[in-house]
Parts: C-alpha cells; sequence; structure tokens
C-alpha cells in the first residue's frame, strides 16, 4: 500500500481510530494491533514477502536472548554473525545476487571466457534495505551492550514492522523507536494536530510539487534523443529537488502518521539544501541512513581516529557502500563513490570560501549542483544513458523546453512553487520554531492555511486518469 | 473512572470533529464547484448527457416511453428511434453511449426503469465483448465516466460504482472537479467557457427542447472503394474465431434478462450488422453470443446472418478497415424498419398503439421519417396530401403526399404503394412509379408525368415508397401511373 492511494486514504483513518478506540490501554493488544495492521499495509503489496519480515524479526529477537544470557565472546560473535547472516543474506539474495552474477560474467567476459551462470528472476521485496538495517541495529546495538535486549517479542516484532516507516524509513535505532512500543500511549490534541498536519505538508509536497516535476524529468530522460540542451538541465536540476521532496514527503507522512499514533520518529532531513559542506549535507540528507553508515560502518571501520589517508579511505568505503545500498547497478556505485570525492576533495576547500560567502549562499549552490551532476548515475538506467544525460546538458534548444510533459503554464508554475519550497525551507531554518508561531496564530488563519493545504492538494495536485500511478521514489530500495 | 476515561476521549473527538468539519469544507466546496460545473468537459457533443436529460424531461412532460434500446455506438448510429417509434406507432428511445458495455448497459436500465416503465427493452449485442468494466480506457475522460456522469439517479450511480470502476476511479467518476482538475493548467479556455456559462445562467439549456430520442449521426457515405479493394487484398480485419466475451458481460446480460422478466417487460436481443465482408468466420462469433443469450429465453434478431442481412449493402456501413464498423445513416433506416417488422410479425409483445393519439403525432409531425409513415394533415399550409387509396394500372397507391422542400423552392413526392398490390419477388430497385399528375398552372390545369424513384430505406408497414423531387407546382390530383421497368 503506498501513502498517496485510496487505500491508503481508508485503511489509515480506519486504523488510527480503532487504534484509539479499542487498544490503546492494554499495550500487548495494542502491540499486537499494529503487528496486524502493519503486516496488512506491507503484504497489500504483497503477502508472500511477510515471511521475510517474520523471520529477519524472529532471528534478531532470539539472536537478541541470546546475546542477553551468554558473555561468552566468542558465541556472542557468532551470533552476531547469525543475525547478519540472515538479514544481510536476504538482502544479498534479492537486491544483489542477479547484480553480482551479471558483474562476475561481465568481468570474466573481459578476459575472453564467459561461464554460463543464470540469473534469477527475482522480485525485489519493497523496503528490505530499510527494515533489515533497522533490525540489525539492535543486535549490533545488543551485542556492543550499548542496550538492553527486550524479553517483549511482541514490542520487537511490533518495532520491525512498523508500517508508517516500513517501507522507506526513517531508519530507527532501536534504542529510540524500541523503548515506545513499551509505553503506554495517551492521545493528546497537540500531537494529533502536529502529527496530521505534517502529514498533510507531506501529501502536498509528494501530489502537488515531486510528482509534476517527476512529469518532466521522465519525459526528459525518457526521449534523450530529443531533449538535448536547456531541457536536459532541466531534468538534473528538477532531479535533485524531485528526489529530495518525494523521499521528504514520504517522511513528513510516516513521522506524522506515527505521531498520530503516539510514536515518535526521528528527523530524516533538516534542510538539505541549504548546507555549509559536504560533511555538513550528510548530516542533513537521510540522516537515519548517514548516521547508521556512520555508527555501524564509519567509526568500527576507525573513524576520524587514524590519520588523513585513513579517514579519506574509510569516507570513501562508506559512501561506495551507501550506493550499493541503494541499488545493485554500477550506477549507485559510482554516484556513491562521486560523492565521497566531493566530501574528500571539496570540503577542506568550502571552508575556506565560508570565510568570504558567511552566509554559505554560493556553497549551498556549489554543494547543490555537484549533488546535482552526481544524481544523474542516480536517476539514469544505466551507464550509457548517464553518459548521454551529460553529452545533452547545455542552454540550447530553449524552444521545446515545454514539451517534456510539462506545457509553459504549468512549467512556470512548477519553478514558482520550487522557489516557494526553498524561501520556507530558508525561513524555517532561520526561525527554528515555525510550527508554534504558527498554532500561536488566530484560528482563522490556521484554518486558512488547513483549507488552502487541502484544496490545493485536489487543485493543483499532479494526479488524473492519463497520468501512471506515482510510487515514492524510495520505495525501489 | 468513567470522568477519568470521558477526559481521555476528549482530545480524540476534538481532533475527529475538527477533522470531519474540514473535511465537510472541503467536499462541499468540491461538490459547490461539481454543481456548478466550473470542470465540466466540452459538452456541446456530449449527446449522452443529452439523452439521460431529455428522457428524464420526456418524464416530466409525460410522455411515456415505450421501447427502451441500450447498447454503445453501433446502436445510436445504427437505429434511428424517430422512425422506429413512428412505424411502430410507439415512442422509442435509444440510452446507447459509447465505448461501452454490457455491465453499463445493466445499470443504465435499471435507472431507466426507475424512471418509466416500458413495454419492451431492446439489447444490441455489440457490448457483449471481452471488455471489462474496470479497465478504463486512459484520458482524461473515459467512456465509461462519460455515461456514468449523464445518469442521474444517486442510488443506482452509488450501486453501480464498485462494479463499473476501480477504487482508484472512484472520485474521477463522482466529481468533475477532481477528474478534470488538471484544466486549470491544459484546458484554461474551457475553464473561461464554462465560468462565462455559469455567469449567464445559462448551464444546462444546451438540452435542446422538441423530441430528441438519443439518435446520433456519425456517418453519412458507405463504404469506398479503397476500404473495398482492402477487403479483397487483405481479407476481413474481423476475425469470428477471435470473438471473446467477458465473464461481466455475460453476467450482467443474464443479470438484465432478470431485470426485464421480474418486472414484466419483454426482452429483445438485436445484433446490428457489419458489412459482410468485414467479419470472417461470423458462424463462430455467432455460436459464442448464443453461448450468452441462451443463459435465459429472449428474442433475438441477428442482422449479420441471413436472411436478416439481405438488403443491406456497402451504402449501409462505416467506410473503414477498423475493427469496430458502424452503420450510415441510410444503414441505419434500413436496420430500424427490419427491427420494427421483427417486433410486428415475430414477437407477442404488446406495445401502445398511439397511432390515433393526436398529441403523438403533433410530437412528430414533420420531423425525421414522419411523411414517410404519416400523411400530411388537413390544416397543413405547406404540405399536403393529394390522393387516398387510389387504383392505378398495376398498383394500388395508398397515398400520395406533397411535401415543401428547400425552402420552399421544390415539392417532394411520397407515393405510398400498398406492398399486396405488388406483382410477388420483384426487385423493385429495378422499377419506377410512372404517375400523370395534374397540377395548377396560372389559374389552368395542365397534366405532367413524373417518375418516381422507389425508396428502399422506408419500409412502413405494408407499403412501399416512391419518391421524387419536382418544381414547386401544386399538384391537384393523379390522373394515371403505374409500375415500369427503370
Amino acid at each position: 500500500m503506498i501513502f498517496n492511494s485510496i487505500e491508503f486514504g481508508i485503511f489509515f483513518p480506519l486504523a488510527f481510530l480503532l487504534y484509539w478506540l479499542f487498544f490503546k490501554d492494554n499495550i500487548k493488544l495494542r502491540n499486537l494491533y499494529l503487528i496486524a495492521i502493519s503486516y496488512l499495509f506491507y503484504g497489500w503489496w504483497d503477502w508472500r514477502f511477510l515471511s521475510l519480515i517474520i523471520v529477519s524479526s524472529l532471528v534478531d529477537f532470539l539472536v537478541g536472548q541470546k546475546l542477553g544470557t551468554s558473555d561468552d565472546g566468542k558465541t556472542r560473535k557468532r551470533l552476531l554473525f547469525l543475525s547478519i547472516a540472515v538479514n544481510i543474506g536476504f538482502l544479498a539474495f534479492f537486491k544483489y545476487f542477479n547484480f553480482f552474477v551479471d558483474s562476475f560474467v561481465g568481468a570474466f567476459t573481459l578476459f575472453g571466457t564467459a561461464p554460463n551462470i543464470s540469473t534469477l528472476s527475482i522480485i525485489l521485496p519493497v523496503g528490505i534495505s530499510f527494515y533489515t538495517f533497522q533490525t540489525l541495529s539492535y543486535t549490533i546495538d545488543v551485542y556492543y551492550k550499548k542496550m538492553e535486549p527486550t524479553n517483549d517479542a511482541i514490542g520487537f516484532f511490533a518495532f520491525v514492522s512498523f508500517f508508517p516507516q516500513l517501507v522507506a524509513g526513517p531508519i530507527e535505532r532501536a534504542k529510540h523507536l524500541l523503548p515506545q512500543f513499551s509505553e503506554k500511549k495517551t492521545i493528546n490534541y497537540e500531537m494529533l494536530r502536529s502529527g496530521l498536519l505534517l502529514m498533510a505538508w507531506g501529501f502536498f509536497k509528494k501530489i502537488v510539487i515531486a510528482d509534476r516535476l517527476a512529469r518532466f524529468v521522465d519525459g526528459s530522460y525518457g526521449s534523450l534523443e530529443t531533449s538535448s540542451g536547456l531541457p536536459s538541465f532541466f531534468a538534473m536540476i528538477f532531479f535533485a529537488f524531485q528526489l529530495y521532496i518525494d523521499f521528504s514527503a514520504y517522511t513528513d507522512i510516516a513521522i506524522g502518521g506515527a505521531r498520530t499514533l503516539g510514536f515518535n520518529l526521528n528527523l530524516n532531513f533538516n534542510h538539505p539544501y541549504l548546507s555549509s559542506s559536504f560533511s555538513n549535507f550528510w548530516k542533513r540528507w537521510h540522516i537515519s541512513l548517514s548516521s547508521w553508515f556512520q555508527d555501524y560502518l564509519y567509526i568500527p571501520l576507525g573513524g576520524s581516529r587514524n590519520g588523513s589517508f585513513a579517514t579519506k579511505r574509510n569516507i570513501l568505503i562508506v559512501f561506495l557502500l551507501s550506493g550499493l545500498w541503494h541499488g545493485a547497478s554500477w550506477n549507485f556505485v559510482i554516484w556513491g563513490a562521486l560523492n565521497g570525492l566531493f566530501l574528500v576533495v571539496f570540503d577542506g576547500l568550502l571552508a575556506k570560501i565560508s570565510k568570504i560567502d558567511p552566509r554559505h549562499i554560493f556553497t549551498s549552490l556549489f554543494i547543490f549542483f555537484a549533488w546535482a551532476v552526481s544524481l544523474i548515475f542516480f536517476r539514469a538506467k544505466g551507464f550509457d544513458q548517464a553518459m548521454q544525460m551529460f553529452g545533452n546538458l547545455g542552454f540550447s534548444n530553449i524552444e521545446s523546453l515545454y514539451e517534456f510533459g510539462l506545457g509553459e503554464s504549468e512549467f512556470k508554475f512548477t519553478i514558482f512553487l520550487l522557489i516557494g519550497l526553498m524561501t520556507f525551507e530558508i525561513v524555517e531554518e532561520k526561525s527554528k520554531n515555525l510550527y508554534e508561531w504558527f498554532v500561536s496564530k488566530h484560528f482563522l488563519l490556521r484554518w486558512l492555511l488547513y483549507l488552502a493545504l487541502a484544496v490545493s492538494i485536489i487543485l493543483f495536485g499532479s494526479y488524473g486518469m492519463g497520468l501512471n500511478d506515482s510510487n515514492f521514489i524510495y520505495f525501489q530500495f | 473512572m468513567k470522568e477519568q476515561s470521558k477526559k481521555e476521549m476528549s482530545p480524540l473527538l476534538k481532533g475527529l470533529l475538527k477533522l470531519g468539519l474540514l473535511s465537510a469544507i472541503v467536499a462541499g466546496l468540491i461538490a459547490y464547484s461539481d454543481v456548478k460545473g466550473y470542470f465540466n468537459p466540452e459538452q456541446a457533443n456530449d449527446h449522452t448527457k443529452r439523452k439521460w436529460d431529455s428522457f428524464y424531461d420526456l418524464k416530466e412532460r409525460d410522455i411515456h416511453v415505450d421501447v427502451m434500446l441500450f447498447g454503445n455506438s453501433h446502436l445510436y448510429t445504427g437505429i434511428n428511434p424517430k422512425n422506429l417509434s413512428l412505424t411502430l406507432g410507439a415512442n422509442a428511445f435509444i440510452f446507447a453511449s459509447p465505448g461501452t458495455n454490457t455491465v453499463d448497459n445493466y445499470f443504465a436500465l435499471k435507472e431507466a426503469v426507475k424512471v418509466q416503465k416500458p413495454s419492451l427493452v431492446i439489447l444490441e449485442t455489440y457490448g457483449l465483448n471481452s471488455s471489462i468494466p474496470h479497465e478504463l480506457i486512459e484520458g482524461p475522460l473515459s467512456n465509461q465516466i462519460v455515461s456514468f456522469s449523464a445518469r442521474k439517479d444517486f442510488v443506482t450511480k452509488l450501486a453501480s460504482t464498485p462494479v463499473l470502476f476501480a477504487l482508484d476511479n472512484y472520485l474521477y467518476s463522482w466529481s468533475t472537479t477532481i477528474r478534470n482538475h488538471d484544466y486549470l493548467f491544459t484546458n484554461p479556455a474551457q475553464l473561461k467557457a464554462n465560468k462565462a456559462l455559469i455567469a449567464n445562467k445559462n448551464l444546462g439549456q444546451s438540452q435542446q427542447k422538441g423530441l430528441y430520442l438519443g439518435r446520433y449521426v456519425r456517418f453519412t457515405s458507405g463504404i469506398e472503394q479503397d476500404i473495398l479493394g482492402q477487403y479483397e487484398t487483405n481479407g476481413a480485419p474481423v476475425d469470428g474465431n477471435e470473438f471473446e466475451y467477458s465473464k461481466q458481460n455475460k453476467l450482467y446480460a443474464k443479470k438484465i434478462m432478470e431485470l426485464c422478466e421480474e418486472e414484466n417487460i419483454e426482452l429483445l436481443f438485436l445484433t446490428l450488422p457489419m458489412y459482410d465482408k468485414h467479419v470472417s468466420n461470423y458462424e463462430s462469433w455467432n455460436t459464442k453470443l448464443k453461448e450468452v443469450l441462451n443463459q435465459h429465453p429472449s428474442h433475438w434478431i441477428n442482422l449479420q446472418t441471413m436472411p436478416h442481412y439481405n438488403g443491406f449493402g456497402a451504402y449501409a456501413f462505416e467506410s473503414t478497415y477498423k475493427p469496430s464498423q458502424h452503420m450510415t445513416y441510410n444503414g441505419s433506416l434500413t436496420a430500424t424498419y427490419k427491427l420494427a417488422n421483427f417486433i410486428r410479425d415475430s414477437m407477442d409483445v404488446t406495445i401502445p398503439d398511439r397511432r390515433q393519439d393526436v398529441s403523438w403525432h403533433q410530437l412528430y409531425y414533420g420531423g425525421e421519417g414522419y411523411f414517410e409513415n404519416y400523411s400530411p394533415a388537413n390544416n397543413d399550409g405547406n404540405n399536403n396530401r393529394i390522393v387516398t387509396n387510389k387504383t392505378l394500372q398495376d398498383v394500388k397507391l395508398n397515398s400520395l403526399s406533397s411535401l415543401n422542400v428547400n425552402n420552399g423552392t421544390s415539392r417532394k413526392l411520397i407515393a405510398k404503394v400498398d406492398k399486396t398490390s405488388l406483382p410477388s419477388n420483384t426487385n423493385l430497385d429495378n422499377y419506377k412509379l410512372n404517375l400523370v399528375i395534374q397540377y395548377g398552372n396560372n389559374g389552368l390545369t395542365q397534366n405532367a408525368n413524373v417518375e418516381l424513384k422507389y425508396d428502399r430505406f422506408y419500409s412502413p408497414r405494408g407499403e412501399v415508397i416512391f419518391t421524387s423531387v419536382i418544381n414547386n407546382i401544386s399538384v391537384k390530383e393523379v390522373v394515371d401511373g403505374g409500375l415500369s421497368p427503370r
């Protein structure tokens, strides 16, 4: 089930009402209910893959239990290995099997022999990269004794499958989210209001802005033979916005939805396009994944403790693996490598520039363009298409700008929306407590905004019978 | 404890109430826009909407519909409702909507019989195909939505929604604002036109008063040489062996049969033809069609098969090599009179005979097909009946009418000859009717010979028609006449 579907529009209000009316008082019953609705939410897409979530949850719960009772280093290591093997094993098989086979065959073909290994028709289970990382964080933390293992199997299963963030994050740490499943929940109006408003804002961003950008980007990437020049340039810029708005919209809906159920999820985006450096960008972009890699890969590799060369090497390893996490293709590996290189090469220079650019205007713009360029590898289907896109970039062909999914008035409207969104982000970044300011205003003003948001989604939303269902981009990971 | 739980509930109630109020305001705004028609599509050519508007209007005018016909574009191009009404002496109405299927026909019938109960329902079988109602054709307005939107009964529409549409399309089917919201960017001219229409309070006045019975002519000329050539070189574009029907269409054909039985309405299935060279292996199609139609005892006239196909030729069909071939205006007239004859001769159905009802004649008087079926009234200043029941040399002339045509510059003579007076097995295409007429000219009476051509498209009850267009003269009498080879 995707958030921007009629099915979810029916599912969520029902799930929410039943939750608060019948399941709020008994924690065990409530968690059982959360498991049931989460499995329904996930199984709507393909119920067969629920088995993976169940096995992952079961293995990690049992490993956690055993880790809690064992002090033997070898046993503990074996248990951790078991958890990693099962979770990464699922990921490797479902996500990377064909990629590794293809790459293996390709490498041998270079030397003149082509081993006869077949690939499999494997469907990638939605959200597998997210929930495996989330459940792994639990066993790793328990292994390193950063948290106590839980004895509450129902709570743990509910933690792994919690539907608002199950398929595209934020990747929650067990330390933060798991205890919330043992808490008694009481509904409060403020939590409800802020949660619903965040959800509405997420829907607005997704349906009105991201899906409109998607039409131009898809149109342009879909006809690279004719979209050279300015259309390709705009496709590059628009995709950088589309990816951010689409993913942050999902996160807003996830955080807002969880909040209405009494759960607090972590921030996943913090105005990344206003960053002062590349390292700062990665503290603002997909925060839950960046911090996961930092805690469970970068720091165990040695982090920045062993000198400049080792630090840069560790950064590059993390970014290469982060690229591979996104997708089983060399394009994602190149994308990861490019971003690692940006950080390693440019951050020192940007630190110097910020002395003459204290507001980070040029720095932010430079980071944005570098990021947008790297995303060509992220968006293109294969290396050849990425190269074709690079070859297309330019400022000619202005006359065909409106031929790729957005007519002139809609194109201009899209630019207006982007300027509006970025202005909002700047104000939000500066003021920090925009929400508090808003809720303190007269109810007429607040209701006017609620109404404007709802009507805008309906009237200006990029949806309709002639358009394809638009999934969230990060669902594919 | 009770007091406490009441307190705990209040944030939820407060939130729900506010959310409910907000949703109601938003829904109200959308409903307001829908009712006003701000996002209506271009409606000048929306004959489906015009049909339903007209049908409800007939009810208001106390005009009873005796024969209801359901189908898709094949029906509204293949049957002429005014001619059918005139030859039956009843009121026939076509509910066909383009691109729809039997499932859609069922809900149209259900709504129609709520408003008026006919004596006879006719279902054209082209909608019995492989289409599945949930599979909408992409685009701003699918055919099924056009048909759904045109209907007016809320309860029937509500009941049909889950059958006709997938969940994702519910909102599109009910709200033009949601369905066509993209007009803001893609069709601002339509929004402007709608706004002007609303401002002028003219919305809804597109419905034509008079008598609209659901006819929609699309093709006026028959199959052209290039298409005939394609039949010779490429064979038929439609292969009956490939015909399939969906289980939904089969089921809803049965539901139509059951509904008619419950309502005590006679049901007739009608299969309109395509050009015989347009379809190969028709027997296979016919056999599969029988499987569906034999679910329940009902009448069936299949104009694609002999002897009913007799008389159809290239003139009767749209000039196309595409699989879906419609009928021309003249083809529809042939089909209409064949249908009427079948109803009269082969069905035991009681349809009200309104031929003695003056107000019924007034409805149709002077319109399409009227004078081919009835004579001008005595008080008609423009058109007049010249003779009745006159025996000529070898035929009996039931009547000769002289009609004002081409804005009074010419007269059209319509001679109705008693069929029984003609020699049997005569191919009338090879004959003409010669009449010696007497006419007035500057106070003098003169005779003239007039040749009238056989009009094969019209077959009124027991008569054949010969016509001719002559100069604007005042014809007074038929002196003599008879059939002769052309």
